[in-house]
């Protein structure tokens, strides 16, 4: 049995690989957008490496937990950790946004292995999982569903009324996670139109609140061994940071959709092959 | 102080002569939303008759203060101020939702004076709000404030708070939310339909400063708006107004089923009695004698005929399905009495989701229950389905083929006199365009019981549209019909008549008026718009060498785009398309109104005239 600690060392280094394979899915593709999906990478890994229960050999396994990202144009972080996860071979990531592929720039369910919704209009991603929750609900299962939603798109009012149905059907199974990393593609989210003060707005749709470190895999993971615990909605604000592990797009608005040149993919491996050594020494 | 009390005494008087022309509207008009008006008087009385700055010689006036009534439903009171207060005269009270009247079923700006939106679709006025605060605000106006007053039920949908969200990011202290939290809604009570509470903790996590008062209580609303409108910097500014639905008459206070319904003549003189009223004084307008410019049209093939608004047939279609099927679940939006999902939710509660006035969610949960093999059927009204929920149909159903069952109700201008805002015209040309995406419209009740059934069993998304109005049954119970195949009625080799929906029975009473000249018409009953039967259509049009679509919508992208294409691919003859002529209607009853927009079997026949005059070989002539 692997203890929590070991648990969170292999979370980060599994982010680690995750990232790698993020930069150089854009960087290959020369279109994407890293910075959004550079953010949300510990929460995607624990969600698929260790508190979900699914079958990557059987991707409709009917028992399965469903994760939909809402925040579709972060698809290259979910093939890399669905890849990774084993959901299909590796190799194909290089063929991301590339004509022909099965990994389109936005999510294409038909398509991906292990996707569950296709999605890349934001907003929509939650109402689906409410469905999906009530859905359970007929069919007496035990099984939960899991929605990131970007910060940004907590703007569209399809997310609130959302919201309000998921809290009015008290649906329990279903956990959110919000990847509040402040940035959207026309500015920081405070000045485009500010979403706070996030965990009072969630509070007030009667969702049980709770506020992360988006970065670290323990807080994540308490939060939703809290969650299961509690009763639901759950809501799960994670402070991230956009283009996050790789220096020059930390924080960086500029950063939400842009391939990498020659250099920058060169200094941003140098970067994440930095953090494995620390990550390796300590 | 004593003034205060004063003012307060003279504006309970006023809402008092409000509620009864309010009153006195609807029982003439025999339709309309009296409970909401109701509740909502006290607040809208003391706007216009004490804080208002508005100038009733000069509608238009720029440094007025602007006034959005949100819950455009609730116009009779907004209507009635005006009125009182000399924007048009109190005449026009008496003949609200009429066709050719200036007071239109739901607020249109463009027709009665002293409206500073027009309004009928919920949760879009508060945007607006925000839109006039900020041009107020450019136009370096300080005085002018901005009043919105919202429904309760309207909260849940997301607009609402996208439009929260902007006013706090733009500070707007010029802007005043009231919500007229009367606890109920359409389909019941807000805490069952969709609890909105804790409400005010909503507004205040949305950066507003809140005000909670009794809405019926004329000091307490006189105190909050006084309050709002002084500390505009601190705005925006929401007044969280607890009323009570049909306040002032007894029997209609507190009552859901009084929404939308209006008195009998023992109800309304007992109400008006309530009311301060004398039903035996002289009333303050009264109908116009005489007779009005329109008549009820002449039938030739169905006078008389058994009637039957199609949304009864889906409604018991649906509970059929629910017995036989345990996959079929139904979603609504709040108005389940309208659309008939109602006797569904009381047998099969555990697959029926209530999802409030939030059309946008509603397909996208619909989406979700599909993905898990169920068949959603989901029921609102045609406009908001097909527009307000557009992109969420396009995007979480169709594109991932999901089999949502978009079953609307409101089709065309069945809806006659709700107004434009509740007349689905443009909705088939809308969702026609959506790949993947099949469109079915229902001739009549029979054809109706027989579609839902097999759009039940079809794959992918369907898009169903219903009537509210009756129309003729033209169809026995036993007819058969397939998705993708139009139904010959009747076989004639002058002239193709391609029809659908609640214009099959027009086409077909205007094949008796040409069958009565002479002129021999074929008449298809085209009830898949998509995919069309190209076959049977390129092959009648052929024979006929020319032909006429008749179609309860606009002109454009509806059956006659989609004929047009055809007969374009593969064989193009002159065609004429009766239907609305790219316009909105109005209200009005559906027969007139049919007239009125050139919609009825006498247009249809002279189309019919028209094309068969320009078939080649032939002298052109246009008989009209």
């Amino acid at each position: 049995m692997e203890t929590l600690v070991e648990r969170v060392r292999r979370i980060r280094r599994q982010s680690l690989t995750v990232r790698r394979d993020i930069v150089e899915m854009i960087h290959a593709a020369g279109s994407g957008h890293p910075g959004g999906s550079l953010s949300c990478v510990e929460i995607l890994v624990a969600l698929y490496f260790d508190a979900m229960r699914i079958r990557p050999e059987d991707p409709q396994w009917a028992e399965r937990d469903r994760f939909i990202l809402s925040k579709g144009h972060a698809a290259p972080a979910l093939y890399a950790v669905l890849a990774e996860r084993g959901f299909f071979p590796r190799g194909e990531l290089t063929s991301f946004s590339a004509a022909g592929s099965r990994l389109q720039k936005h999510i294409d369910m038909h398509q991906v292995p292990g996707a569950e919704l296709s999605t890349g209009s934001l907003g929509q991603g939650l109402s689906v999982a409410v469905g999906m929750c009530l859905a359970d609900r007929i069919d007496s299962r035990d099984r939960r569903v899991f929605v990131l939603l970007g910060d940004g798109e907590s703007q569209e009012g399809q997310v609130w009324e959302a919201a309000m149905a998921a809290a009015h059907f008290g649906t329990g199974s279903l956990v959110a996670f919000l990847d509040h990393n402040q940035c959207q593609v026309d500015g920081r989210v405070k000045d485009v139109c500010d979403i706070a003060p996030v965990e009072e707005k969630w509070r007030s749709f009667r969702w049980d609140v709770r506020r992360v470190d988006g970065h670290d895999p323990a807080a994540i993971l308490a939060a939703l061994k809290a969650a299961r615990e509690a009763p639901g909605p759950h809501m799960i604000v994670a402070d991230t940071v956009k283009g996050r592990g790789v220096s020059f797009m930390e924080d960086r608005v500029e950063w939400h959709a842009r391939p990498l040149n020659a250099e920058q993919y060169r200094q941003a491996v140098l970067d994440l092959e930095a953090e494995e050594r620390r990550l390796a020494s300590s | 102080m004593e003034s205060r009390k004063r003012t307060v005494a003279g504006l309970e008087r006023k809402a008092a002569l409000i509620r009864r022309d309010i009153w006195r509207m609807i029982f003439l008009s025999q339709s309309g939303h009296p409970g909401g008006s109701f509740s909502a008087a006290d607040i809208v009385t003391a706007l216009y008759f004490h804080f208002l700055r508005v100038d009733p010689k000069n509608p238009g006036w720029p440094l007025r203060d602007r006034f959005i009534l949100s819950k455009g439903h609730a116009c009779p009171l907004w209507y009635a101020c005006l009125a009182e207060l000399g924007f048009f005269p109190l005449e026009h009270l008496a003949c609200l939702r009429e066709i050719d009247g200036i007071l239109q079923g739901h607020p249109d700006m463009r027709k009665t004076p002293g409206l500073d939106m027009s309004t009928g679709s919920l949760g879009q006025g508060l945007s607006i709000g925000v839109g006039m605060a900020l041009g107020l605000r450019a136009a370096g106006l300080e005085e002018p404030r901005v009043h919105v007053v919202l429904g309760d039920g309207e909260c849940d949908e997301g607009q609402v708070w996208e439009a929260a969200m902007a006013a706090a990011k733009f500070r707007l202290g010029n802007l005043i939310a009231f919500i007229d939290f009367n606890d109920l809604q359409l389909d019941g009570h807000c805490h069952d339909v969709m609890p909105l509470e804790p409400l005010a903790d909503k507004w205040r996590a949305f950066n507003w400063r809140v005000l909670e008062i009794d809405g019926n209580d004329m000091g307490q609303v006189c105190d909050a708006v006084s309050s709002a409108r002084e500390n505009g910097s601190g705005g925006p500014w929401a007044i969280v107004a607890r009323t009570v639905k049909g306040r002032g008459v007894s029997f209609m206070e507190n009552r859901c089923e009084w929404h939308g319904k209006a008195p009998d003549r023992d109800e309304y003189e007992r109400g008006l009695r309530e009311l301060g009223g004398d039903p035996d004084a002289d009333p303050r307008f009264s109908r116009p004698s005489g007779p009005g410019r329109w008549r009820t049209a002449q039938r030739l093939l169905f006078a008389g005929a058994r009637e039957v608004p199609t949304r009864d047939a889906y409604g018991e279609a649906l509970v059929e399905l629910g017995r036989e099927r345990v996959d079929v679940v139904v979603l609504e939006a709040d108005i389940s009495k309208s659309t008939r999902t109602q006797e569904f939710s009381r047998l099969f509660p555990d697959r029926f989701y209530q999802c409030g006035i939030a059309e946008a969610d509603t397909v996208g949960i619909a989406a979700g229950l599909a993905t898990t093999g169920r068949i959603p059927f989901v029921s609102t009204y045609s406009v908001f389905a097909s527009m307000r929920a557009c992109e969420q149909i396009r995007t979480s159903v169709a594109y991932p083929r999901l089999p949502v069952k978009l079953a609307v109700s409101h089709g065309g201008l069945t809806p006659g006199n709700d107004g434009v805002t509740h007349q689905g015209t443009e909705d088939l040309g809308v969702v026609r365009t959506i790949p993947g995406m099949t469109v079915v419209v229902p001739a009549d009740a029979a054809a109706t019981k027989a579609l839902v059934r097999e759009a039940a069993s079809y794959p992918g998304p369907v898009y169903l549209r219903f009537t509210r109005d009756p129309v003729p049954v033209l169809y026995g119970p036993e007819e058969e019909f397939r998705i993708g195949r139009g139904k010959v009625l009747r076989e004639g080799g002058d002239v193709l008549l391609v029809a659908i929906g609640d214009m099959v029975w027009v086409a077909l009473e205007a094949w008796e008026r040409l069958r009565r000249e002479g002129v021999a018409a074929c008449v298809v009953d085209m009830h898949t718009l998509k995919p069309i039967d190209a076959d049977l259509l390129g092959a009648k049009a052929a024979n006929a060498g020319c032909a006429v679509t008749v179609e309860d919508h606009q002109v454009q992208c509806g059956l006659g785009g989609a004929v047009a294409e055809v007969l374009g691919d593969r064989c193009p003859v002159p065609l004429a398309r009766v239907g609305l002529a790219d316009t909105f209607a109005e209200s009005g009853t559906y027969d007139f109104l049919l007239q009125k927009y050139r919609m009825d079997p006498m247009t249809v026949a002279a189309a019919a005239r028209d094309v068969i005059g320009r078939k080649e070989g032939r002298p052109h002539g246009n008989p009209r």
